[in-house]
């Protein structure tokens, strides 16, 4: 487990609701409408926390027929904590995930459920969001602007900016019209 | 409409939202009290609202407060709706709290009225 992996481990379960879940969990794999009568919380509830235990790595789902089953996740509670003090920090692997937590920051604010809020006035974090919409194109593929146009427009309206920005950063090429992705 | 019994009623739902708030962060429920403030600021929001409709006009108070408090808290329902939709549990907790407070506070005002 790595240091950020702890810290976000340690985070989702400093707190009581989600601790109570879990004492649950360890009785028996349960689903959400069960959880949520025995803790009395409202289901809505329930699944908020159980999401955050799940993305913590501290519960696990499966389908069971008609309902979603939690279970504890064994593994990450069977490690010690001594272990995880005894492990070496990397420096390099720790830069690289705090990039990619900053990554997910930008991305987590600026679309919202898979649309472009806004265009960020921020080079840096306009940079993330090109990236991120330049998921869409192929690489080594050539795309013609209306196909470019289209693409981009799923995220956002302002298609023409968007295709300008990514040439500029060169996150696109154009050749003859036609554009791809480098 | 009694226009100090619905501030009072306002205050006293304040109160006791806040207390919750506190009870919830105190027994380590961090995210749930948070979660709870949003529906605090809703009851701030509606005596601003109702301030304004009454400073505007007093003949005809009622329905400009009720026009703006629903032109405010209709978008809520749609960004319920779209947030079940795509599975975001954190803003289904929060649009759920609003428009809890949204529903007492015109069930209220029918009361009063």
């Amino acid at each position: 487990m790595t240091e950020l992996q702890a810290i976000s481990l340690f985070k989702c379960l400093a707190d009581k609701s989600r601790i109570q879940i879990l004492k649950s969990l360890m009785e028996e794999d349960m689903y959400v409408e069960r959880l949520s009568e025995r803790l009395n919380l409202t289901p809505a509830t329930i699944s908020f926390h159980l999401k955050k235990l799940v993305d913590a790595g501290a519960v696990k789902s499966r389908r069971d027929q008609y309902y979603t089953m939690y279970a504890i996740n064994g593994d990450v509670f069977n490690v010690s904590i001594l272990d995880i003090l005894k492990e070496k920090s990397e420096e390099k692997s720790l830069q690289d995930e705090r990039d990619e937590a900053y990554r997910k920051k930008v991305i987590d604010a600026f679309f919202e459920y898979g649309k472009l809020k806004s265009i960020p006035s921020q080079r840096k974090k306009e940079l993330i969001v090109l990236e991120e919409i330049a998921k869409a194109f192929e690489k080594g593929r050539d795309y013609t602007e209306r196909e470019v146009n289209l693409i981009i427009a799923d995220f956002n309206d302002d298609f023409c900016t968007i295709r300008r920005d990514m040439i500029s950063e060169k996150i696109l090429t154009r050749n003859n019209m036609l554009y791809r992705k480098l | 409409m009694n226009a100090e019994l619905f501030y009072s009623f306002l205050e006293e739902r304040k109160s006791c939202v806040l207390a919750e708030i506190t009870r919830l962060a105190q027994e380590g429920r961090i995210d749930e009290s948070n979660v709870l403030k949003a529906k605090f600021n809703v009851y701030d929001i509606c005596k601003a609202v109702y301030g304004a409709a009454t400073a505007q006009s007093k003949d005809d108070a009622g329905n400009a407060f009720q026009a703006t408090f629903n032109k405010i808290t209709s978008p809520w329902k749609s960004s319920l709706e779209k947030a079940k939709a795509h599975g975001d549990d954190h803003k289904v907790l929060i649009e759920e709290a609003k428009l809890e407070a949204a529903q007492e506070i015109n069930a209220k005002y029918a009361e009063l009225s």
